[in-house]
């Protein structure tokens, strides 16, 4: 589940933070986890609704063809979107710090492929593949990140003032809301798990949720502390700026913090698998959540050729930030919190109504 | 098997692109800039100068531990100038038959007449060169060239020469050394001013051990060795400190003075109050009085507040004077008063009317095998 939005926000985290909240960034990340704990609990019910079908379908069955089947569609357009911009984003940081001569379309090709490849064999695999790197690569970044601590010396910016001022931490955690932004593939997901793995599944989501809250604390502490709030903002990628300066003169490696930028393409290639898994069962699936094979593999590779084309359409990372936080936010935020909003009530409904029915059935 | 191919080839192609290979260059087809050098140049133009290690320099850089006099010379220096850093190195590069490497700068070299609009353009170039290593060290100098030319007696790379004094922090009287990063992050934050190391040239290769300050992008104090000494107190960043004076009759001489300041700017009844309390320690290496008892290490001790109090106050005076900041006190004030947070100068200019407060404390903490 991590997995599913770590590669989103990752490079650019915090910089709208500390931007729109100034000394108040601290309560605005305490805001953002709170309110996407609260969506997470109300993904998970959403998820509940009808494990067994396609999300697709249940939002037919549900809401009406006429209401279903376009929201479908726009939840495909959103993992399309969420995609395109991750392979755009990791394109330009690899070309800023690593590869400097390489053509973007060469890196983004390569990762796209990866994506592809982790996302070929099907669900098991993909979620097996995810879980290998997710937590070494959690691990790698946080001890690198470790190697710059003693040179924390905007400490004082960390913590937030005692006076709160509303609207700023308001427009800060809307504005940095893409750290948790993918966790709503868990209402596709759920549905692979198996049923006696559930409950174990629940608890792994809200244990990943606590880890990455830390790691993105962490993150914080060590990019405000390096690099003090006026400079941070001034910044496109921030967290990689100040893990460049983790030097260790005599090791192999002198400039570990720069492994950093390819340790992170583990995440966003975790986060575009995900979604090239999520759009091939959108694009191939009908009723159940099960894709046959065939189907399954020429949806992945539509998808993917889409996805590298649609990347290619960025040619700066300015591009790639106005698109996400002028279209992609507003509609992300609108989904994430009207689906629950539809879906819940109408659940709701449709449980009354068939407990109605039951009891207009039995006998007397 | 047959099944297996396609994965074999795929990966066969892979690995070239995620290797990096698109862009690789052999050795011998790159110059490895280890020192890059900005000065003024006439009609609103920037001198860039590049310092490049020879083959004969790269082999000592790897442990060969070949010397000018035995395999000749160890490096040359290449110049251009333009209106941009980019336009200047663009230049250089069109006189040159290999690749100019920025990857590997240990060394940036600002000389201390570019200033104000200059110093902002290349400063805003460095920041935004992505392959550069923000570890690099930063110094001024009044000449760029000299200080490109100079020659270390140590027979040695010269940037390497000097800047293996950075690298260890416990053989500098002040641990003065500034990252390229530490000037980045302090021009943007209200509140905070650069420095760096000022170091010239002589016959033996160069002087270090002084300062210099910027107001804005401006240098505006080139300090004395002695005030570079009193100024490392100030930022807590004195390694082997000396301090020496007369009390009385009697000679006082100090030696690893270390000092943890405390220096706080506080709003009081609308009035800006920066206090600085200094705790300090050191070894008595020089006393030419009686012998020693705990109250005459007292006595001492009182010396040495009375003697450095008024010295500091002096620089931190002067710092007001200036409206200089090295030390960034004024910053979390700044940061916690938004909204007018980003209105630094408000701040600044508030900062030479405030109210200043020295306090320092020495403890004595070694006074050797005599008594």
């Amino acid at each position: 589940m991590g997995g599913g939005y770590l590669g989103l926000g990752i490079f650019q985290f915090p910089r709208e933070l500390v931007d729109f909240a100034g000394p108040d960034a601290g309560w605005a990340f305490l805001l953002i986890c709170l309110g996407f704990l609260g969506l997470l609990m109300l993904f998970l019910k959403v998820a509940a609704i009808d494990p067994d079908h396609a999300l697709g379908y249940t939002l037919r069955r549900l809401l009406s063809p006429m209401v279903g089947w376009p929201l479908d569609a726009f939840r495909i357009v959103l993992h399309f979107m969420l995609a395109v911009l991750v392979v755009a984003n990791f394109g330009q940081v690899m070309r800023s710090f690593f590869l400097i001569g390489t053509p973007a379309w060469a890196i983004e090709a390569v990762l796209v492929a990866t994506s592809l490849y982790t996302a070929w064999y099907g669900t098991a695999v993909l979620a097996r593949t995810i879980e290998a790197i997710f937590v070494p690569t959690l691990i790698g970044s946080i001890a690198i990140g470790a190697l710059v601590v003693h040179q924390l010396r905007f400490r004082w910016a960390i913590l937030p003032t005692g006076h709160l001022a509303v609207t700023p931490t308001l427009l800060a955690a809307y504005h940095s809301a893409y750290i948790f932004i993918g966790f709503e593939v868990l209402a596709q997901a759920y549905g692979h798990v198996r049923v006696d793995r559930r409950p174990a599944a629940r608890r792994w989501l809200f244990i990943l949720f606590a880890t990455t809250v830390v790691f993105f604390a962490f993150g914080y502490v060590v990019t405000m502390g390096t690099e003090g709030p006026s400079a941070l903002a001034t910044m496109q990628w921030p967290p990689v700026s100040a893990l460049r300066l983790a030097n260790i003169s005599g090791f192999f490696i002198s400039k570990l913090g720069l492994l950093v930028v390819v340790l992170w393409g583990l995440f966003a290639m975790a986060f575009i698998s995900i979604r090239f898994w999520c759009l091939a069962h959108d694009v191939g699936a009908k009723t159940y959540r099960v894709v046959p094979p065939t189907r399954y593999h020429g949806a992945l590779i539509g998808v993917a050729v889409v996805v590298f084309a649609g990347a290619q359409g960025f040619r700066t990372v300015v591009g790639v930030v106005h698109v996400f936080q002028t279209w992609g936010l507003p509609i992300m935020m609108g989904y994430l919190v009207g689906l629950p909003a539809l879906l819940l009530p109408a659940a709701w409904w449709r449980d009354r109504r068939a407990e109605h029915k039951a009891s207009e059935k039995a006998p007397m | 098997m047959k099944k297996g191919w396609w994965k074999f080839w795929t990966i066969v192609i892979l690995v070239p692109l995620l290797a990096g290979c698109w862009s690789n260059r052999p050795v011998e087809l790159r110059s490895m800039v280890l020192a890059i050098g900005f000065s003024p140049a006439p009609h609103g133009r920037i001198r860039v100068t590049v310092q490049i290690p020879t083959k004969a320099g790269l082999t000592s850089l790897t442990g060969g531990g070949a010397k000018s006099g035995g395999t000749g010379t160890l490096d040359y220096t290449l110049a251009a100038e333009g209106l941009t850093p980019g336009m200047a190195l663009t230049r250089i590069q069109s006189n040159m038959q290999t690749d100019l490497y920025l990857g590997q700068v240990q060394l940036v070299v600002l000389s201390s007449t570019l200033h104000g609009s200059r110093l902002r353009t290349v400063e805003k170039y460095l920041t935004r060169l992505g392959p550069m290593d923000k570890t690099a060290y930063a110094i001024a100098t009044p000449s760029v060239k000299s200080l490109m030319r100079a020659t270390p007696s140590t027979q040695d790379l010269p940037t390497l020469d000097l800047i293996g004094g950075f690298g260890c922090t416990s053989c500098e009287t002040t641990t003065y050394r500034q990252h390229q990063w530490d000037i980045e992050m302090a021009i943007p934050t209200p509140g905070d001013s650069i420095w760096m190391p000022y170091v010239t040239t002589a016959p033996t290769g160069f002087n270090t051990g002084r300062l210099i300050l910027y107001r804005g992008y401006t240098p505006v104090w080139a300090l004395s060795r002695r005030d570079t000494i009193i100024m490392g107190f100030l930022l807590g960043r004195t390694g082997k400190g000396y301090v020496s004076f007369r009390a009385g009759s009697n000679r006082i001489g100090l030696r690893t003075v270390k000092a943890t300041p405390k220096i706080r700017a506080k709003l009081v009844r609308g009035r800006l109050v920066v206090a600085a309390s200094v705790a300090m320690t050191g070894t008595l290496d020089t006393w030419t009085g009686p012998a020693l008892t705990p109250r005459r290490i007292r006595w001492i001790e009182h010396r040495v507040d009375a003697q450095l109090s008024p010295e500091l106050f002096q620089v931190m005076t002067r710092l007001q004077r200036l409206e200089t900041d090295p030390g960034g006190w004024l910053a979390p004030l700044i940061w916690r008063s938004r909204p007018s947070w980003r209105s630094a100068s408000v701040w600044e200019s508030q900062f030479r009317h405030a109210q200043v407060m020295v306090t320092v404390t020495f403890h004595l903490i070694n006074v050797g095998d005599s008594n």
